[in-house]
């Protein structure tokens, strides 16, 4: 897919016109076409009837397995699509100041999307948290709250490439933690995007 | 794709930040969370909402962030909405800066470690309702007025940086003696500095003229007085602004008890209070005020708690 036809996409979107399981299911749809696109983008070209045979297999192949497709859980994402914001710059195109988080864990991909446009736009945040035998890959935004086992706490960056959570019980960041197990792992980066416009003070 | 994706977040990212609008910051500091662990290792009670203002003040040397006065933020504001763990929607965020006039609200948490203790902070624009965070440690070494320091220097660059403006260079303070008289054989008399945050100035009498360093903020001076057969001194609490050159001063009428202050040195303004030091004899002056000497974490003046705004010297 190109610039243009990614334009023309989100501009025909209709966020209001789908049912449910169209959402639950469009943060794969995401992640596969970002996958073909990228793994495309370096194949050699090959003769059309090639393609064509291999596009009608495929096709057939699809069509066959649709079904079991569509109840089994999302297939594993690529970590750098939510780690390099790719995933999340799509999905927030999609739901722009309601988008909460992306959440990839050992059952598949979620999204969290609040119900009003009420959500700050803030810096975006990669985190991977191991609790025990759970294993998450979590994409969110400075600001916002993520649930842990030893309960709740607000990820915020410092805007200076440092992350760290604040809970009721346990503190978190790269350089020292408070009130956690041996057994909590975690990682967190920003994700790199644009820097805020900053002017100078006036002279007082 | 990828392009266009990475298109999309600068536009969204650019939009936020030309909504930034211009004006005053004015930061509200709210009380902090702590426990008993916390309070028991600073050795106060109540040490997070003490804190906060200590914060608060530090905050407020750091032009051209102004503060909005605790009360002012108590009386309008359900502290219950602002945990540090919860999530504020922009229009929540909206209505506490038209509730307290604050551009950016501050609160957080203090957690114990094995170390010592964390203060972790959120900082909330009222405009736009991004949350960012800081925190600083303070362990062994460290002393609660640099930690403090260092917090408000980080909490006044993303207040700034969250109004769009680029922070500017907040310079530490220094501070020396004065000296008078003396010749070959003799000193003279001499004000100078025998501890800083409790760090004591090593041979403080003879290094009288050096510099000590002050990040800017709320510091904990002792000035010792010394003639050569007596010895005075006074625990003075300073908010030492960014870039400022200080000097402890002194005064005395013939056999009468030494008059102590600190001001700035070229302006003259006062800096702190006169105090009436009692004159002793050396080694008794030493014994009454060891206590004094000896490393501490929370500051041992009940005025650091209570900053009082400098006041005209009485000569």
């Amino acid at each position: 897919m190109n610039r243009d036809a990614l334009d023309r996409l989100l501009a025909q979107s209709r966020v209001s016109e789908h049912p449910d399981a169209y959402w639950d299911a469009f943060p794969g749809r995401v992640t596969r076409s970002l996958q073909s696109d990228s793994s495309g983008r370096y194949e050699p070209r090959r003769p059309r009837f090639v393609i064509a045979t291999l596009a009608a297999v495929a096709g057939a192949f699809a069509i066959l397995s649709l079904s079991l497709w569509i109840s089994r859980p999302q297939p594993a994402l690529s970590g750098e699509s939510l780690k390099d914001g790719r995933l999340l710059g799509a999905m927030l195109a999609k739901f722009p100041r309601r988008l909460r988080a992306i959440t990839r864990d050992n059952e598949g991909l979620h999204t969290l999307v609040s119900g009003t446009a009420d959500v700050a736009t803030s810096d975006p945040i990669w985190l991977e948290i191991r609790e025990g035998a759970s294993d998450r890959v979590i994409a969110t935004f400075s600001g916002q709250t993520i649930s842990t086992e030893r309960g709740d706490a607000i990820v915020l960056t410092d805007r200076n490439g440092h992350v760290m959570l604040i809970g009721d019980a346990f503190f978190w960041s790269q350089e020292v933690s408070a009130g956690l197990p041996g057994s909590f792992r975690l990682q967190a980066v920003p994700i790199p995007g644009p820097k805020p416009i900053t002017r100078t003070p006036a002279p007082l | 794709m990828k392009a266009a994706l990475i298109m999309l977040i600068t536009v969204l990212a650019a939009s936020a930040a030309a909504d930034i609008p211009s004006g005053p910051v004015r930061v509200a500091v709210l009380k902090l969370k702590a426990d008993a662990a916390v309070d028991d290792y600073l050795g106060a009670k109540e040490s997070g909402s003490r804190l906060a203002s200590l914060i608060a003040n530090d905050l407020s040397v750091l032009a051209p962030i102004e503060v909005v006065a605790s009360g002012e933020v108590a009386r309008n504001l359900s502290l219950g909405a602002m945990e540090p763990s919860d999530s504020l929607t922009p229009s929540q965020a909206r209505s506490a800066g038209d509730a307290t006039g604050a551009t950016n609200l501050v609160c957080g948490r203090i957690y114990r470690t094995d170390a010592g203790v964390v203060f972790a902070v959120k900082i909330v624009s009222t405009q736009t309702g991004e949350a960012l965070g800081t925190m600083v440690q303070l362990g062994a070494g460290d002393t609660l007025s640099d930690a403090l320091s260092r917090l408000g220097t980080q909490i006044g660059r993303i207040a700034l940086s969250q109004r769009g403006i680029e922070a500017p260079h907040w310079a530490d303070a220094r501070i020396s003696g004065t000296h008078t008289g003396g010749g070959t054989l003799s000193l003279g008399a001499v004000a100078c500095v025998l501890s800083v945050d409790s760090r004591l100035v090593a041979d403080e009498i003879h290094n009288w003229n050096r510099d000590q360093i002050l990040k800017p903020g709320l510091h904990e001076i002792f000035v010792r007085y010394y003639d050569g057969t007596g010895s005075a001194g006074h625990e003075f609490v300073i908010d030492a602004k960014p870039g400022g050159i200080y000097e402890t001063r002194f005064d005395r009428d013939g056999d009468h008890n030494p008059r102590l202050w600190i001001q700035e040195r070229g302006a003259k303004n006062p800096a702190t209070p006169v105090y009436e030091a009692t004159i002793k004899e050396p080694r008794q002056w030493y014994e009454d005020n060891l206590i004094r000497m000896q490393p501490h974490v929370v500051p041992m003046s009940s005025m650091f708690f209570q900053p009082a705004p400098s006041v005209p010297m009485k000569k």
